[in-house]
């Protein structure tokens, strides 16, 4: 009786064994076709951010007009036809308006691409020198994708004739590892602040805040260029920001790092 | 199943009756030697230069038939460590021959060669032999030379048993031109400087770097002196005009000297290199706040202990004639307090800085240590520009080292702060020593209190720092030449630290080196033969060791 179980329990196992090794045809997604946005990190494209902040003062040598870029991504297949993405401007989250501050490039999906840059072309203007111009835009359902991941489908855009406080400028409330400008650069971010950067390092925009080698020759150099300024000068007569307060960099790295 | 459990007591029962069996064995017996090769004709220390064929043929023992032998040779690093350019464990089978020879592929560095000599007849019984083995870097372990005219410059390597810890007895020679000879071309610029920086795991990452004036010079690959930047490459941004003066390395800590600056840099990653940044600078409420700085500094000081850690450097300042504090925020310090008795203030010398070189400092009760540094002032003209004045030479001696804090008597807990006025602790009188005023070139000694001194012809060497004697007068051997560059070798460990002095000698066209054994306490020569290297190209402005 025994020998029987046996017999027939290898049996089983030999026709399981063999049953496994069958070629199974998979089903491939086939789902509905959808979009979603990503604003590329400035410095590692790899890297994702929630907005675009963009100073025409960081760009000294754009006259009319420059182009910000942000990717449309899809889910699902690639297909062998074109096929338009549905671009919505936010008009209530946004004071920027088309075709006069900015223009909106190609918004077609090409066939067989699963990805596209999408190019916003912003006007420089002499008249709004003072003012931030905001732009949200937003995926729309059409007849070609539906809506992609929720929290991805809308992209914002930041511009101005001002230096724009960048995101990562303070430390991160949450990751306190986060590379930010102020371990370097100091704290409050200010117009006077910025430029003094700037002209000290003889650069035009601000650095990758994670190359700490970089940081830390900018940092060394601000602190010079800062103490030749302000030598033989009354507290009350060192550089100020525009809100009227003495601006100080601190020293950054540790012991070693210079 | 019953059945099946009988035959397997069976069979046991067999096999043990079987073990019991009475072994009346045949067997031929013979003594077996594996003492293959004769140990005694092989190299006890092996230098293979990188890249340089090599062979090695042992020696075999009388009545070994090496064609019934089997070989392995394998070569392993010395140390349980990854080679630092690969990341692997180094234990390669270099050969299976009888005779060893091929290119030496493998990084600088110490290895072991293992032979392991098999004999298949005989259960392949193996001999084993371990030797050490140096790779040596193409630009091998010796004394730096940099060489050359108004234009152009090269580097030669003094090779020899006293500065080479690993060549044979009885090696002695110059490898000559090795910067041309790697680069294809001369160092542009007159010869300022020659420096090593060791660095990286196993000093892997070591440069060596050639200065030069005006061009600046290079930082090249430490193994075959292949440039990796010009001068300008090691700053970021390059400074507004090129006119080095010094470079020093301590651990980490680099300074460099360019046009009265100071340039401060930390190496803090294990291989690569961050470039010189901003000058360091004086906080502005520091008056004057600019600083004219020397050729000399002083890296060999207490910046261990937590108060003094930021410390990298001491330097003079011939502007305000003052003595600063290089810190690793690129910050310059100032020193403030009183000065000892009998001493001087290191704020504010007044003097003139002729030539300055860290020396011989006398032991303290532990955990105190000193640090001297020998400083070589002169009073100064105030006339304009500032010149200094002549027979005022004096020795001021900064102690540099862990002291006793003076505001915490009996509480060895406590140290001076480095940047204190208390460290100025000595000033000697030279001024009255013979020819001190035309004095060029100067050396402290590291083992004893030894100051030599040399004119264009003649050395002089003071064990007091007051009164001199006249060491050596070349114009007697070596008419027609002028002393263009003097040096005590120093390394630290090495056996031949503090115990030699090299002076070069040029006859307008030519170079020589002199090599003279030294007792490293008093500075006398040693009797030992002195050694002149010659028909080195154009004249000898600088010299420094390379370790490896």
């Amino acid at each position: 009786m025994k020998a029987l179980i046996y017999i027939a329990g290898a049996f089983i196992a030999g026709m399981s064994l063999l049953t496994a090794c069958k070629k199974s045809s998979i089903d491939s997604y086939q789902q509905d076709a959808r979009v979603y946005f990503r604003i590329p990190g400035e410095f590692d494209s790899k890297q994702s951010r929630d907005s675009l902040i963009y100073s025409f003062p960081f760009h000294p040598n754009v006259t009319t007009q420059d182009t910000l870029w942000f990717e449309a991504n899809i889910m699902g297949n690639a297909t062998s036809t074109d096929r338009e993405i549905g671009i919505n401007v936010i008009t209530d989250s946004s004071n920027a308006v088309e075709n006069v501050d900015f223009k909106i490039g190609s918004k077609i999906m090409p066939a067989g691409a699963f990805k596209i840059n999408i190019p916003i072309v912003i006007y420089k203007k002499a008249v709004v020198k003072d003012s931030v111009l905001r732009l949200q835009l937003a995926v729309t359902e059409n007849s070609d994708f539906k809506l992609g991941y929720t929290g991805k489908t809308k992209a914002i855009f930041l511009w101005g004739y001002k230096f724009l406080r960048p995101d990562n400028w303070e430390p991160s409330t949450t990751d306190a590892s986060k590379p930010n400008y102020a371990a370097a650069f100091g704290s409050p971010f200010s117009q006077v602040r910025t430029k003094f950067i700037l002209d000290s390092c003889h650069i035009t925009n601000l650095p990758d805040p994670s190359n700490r080698i970089i940081m830390e020759n900018y940092n060394s150099t601000i602190r010079s260029a800062l103490n030749n300024y302000n030598r033989g000068k009354t507290f009350t007569l060192q550089l100020k920001d525009e809100n009227g307060v003495n601006i100080f960099f601190p020293t950054f790295g540790g012991p070693g790092l210079g | 199943m019953k059945k099946f459990k009988s035959i397997i007591v069976l069979g046991a029962a067999a096999l043990a009756f079987a073990g019991c069996y009475k072994d009346n064995g045949n067997y031929t017996y013979k003594n077996l030697s594996n003492a293959f090769v004769d140990t005694s004709k092989f190299s006890g220390q092996m230098v293979i230069r990188q890249n340089d064929p090599y062979t090695v043929t042992p020696v075999f023992v009388n009545g070994v038939d090496p064609s019934k032998l089997t070989y392995e040779w394998r070569l392993t690093k010395v140390e349980s460590t990854p080679d630092p350019f690969t990341g692997k464990f180094t234990d390669t089978v270099l050969s299976t021959k009888q005779n060893l020879s091929g290119n030496m592929y493998f990084s600088p560095g110490n290895y072991m060669l293992r032979l392991h000599v098999f004999d298949p007849a005989n259960g392949n019984v193996a001999q084993v032999i371990n030797r050490p083995l140096a790779v040596s870097s193409f630009a091998m372990q010796g004394l730096m030379l940099l060489h050359g005219d108004a234009t152009s410059c090269d580097v030669s390597i003094i090779v020899n048993t006293k500065v080479n810890t690993l060549v044979p007895t009885g090696t002695d020679s110059i490898q000559r031109n090795v910067f041309s000879i790697t680069n294809g071309k001369k160092i542009e610029g007159e010869a300022r400087s020659v420096n090593f920086n060791n660095h990286g795991s196993s000093g892997a990452d070591s440069k060596v770097y050639v200065f030069t004036y005006p061009n600046g010079g290079y930082r090249t690959d430490f193994g075959t002196l292949k440039t990796l930047s010009d001068y300008n490459g090691l700053f970021s941004p390059a400074p507004s005009s090129n006119n080095f003066t010094a470079y020093g390395v301590s651990g980490a800590n680099e300074v460099l000297i360019n046009n009265g600056g100071l340039y401060y840099q930390g190496q803090i990653q294990p291989a690569g290199f961050i470039p010189f940044g901003v000058q360091s600078f004086l906080a502005n409420s520091v008056s004057p706040g600019n600083y004219v700085a020397t050729p000399y500094y002083a890296m060999d000081i207490d910046n261990v202990t937590a108060s003094n850690a930021p410390n990298a450097a001491i330097f003079y300042d011939q502007n305000a004639r003052r003595f600063l504090a290089a810190k690793n925020d690129k910050t310059v310090g100032t020193f403030t307090g009183t000065a000892p008795t009998g001493g001087f203030s290191l704020s504010a010398p007044g003097k003139w800085m002729v030539y300055a070189e860290q020396g011989f400092s006398p032991g303290r009760l532990s955990p105190y240590f000193s640090k001297y540094w020998y400083c070589v002032m002169q009073d100064v003209n105030f006339t304009n520009p500032v010149s200094p004045k002549a027979g005022t030479r004096r020795v001021h001696i900064v102690d540099l080292g862990r002291l006793p804090d003076p505001a915490y008597p009996g509480d060895n807990t406590k140290n001076l702060i480095l940047t204190s006025n208390q460290r100025g602790i000595i000033i000697d009188t030279i001024s009255n020593a013979t020819d001190i005023d035309a004095a060029k070139y100067f050396s402290f000694g590291n083992r004893g209190p030894i100051m030599f001194y040399a004119t264009d012809t003649k050395i002089y060497v003071s064990n007091n720092y007051i009164t001199s004697n006249l060491y050596y007068d070349i114009s007697t051997t070596y008419a027609g030449n002028v002393i263009t560059c003097m040096q005590i070798f120093k390394s630290n460990g090495h056996p031949s630290d503090g115990q030699i002095l090299y002076v070069a000698l040029y006859d307008g066209t030519k170079s020589t080196l002199l090599q003279i054994p030294i007792n490293g306490i008093t500075g006398a020569m040693t009797g030992e033969p002195m050694k002149a290297y010659t028909n080195i190209s154009g004249k000898i402005s600088a010299m420094n060791y390379k370790p490896f």
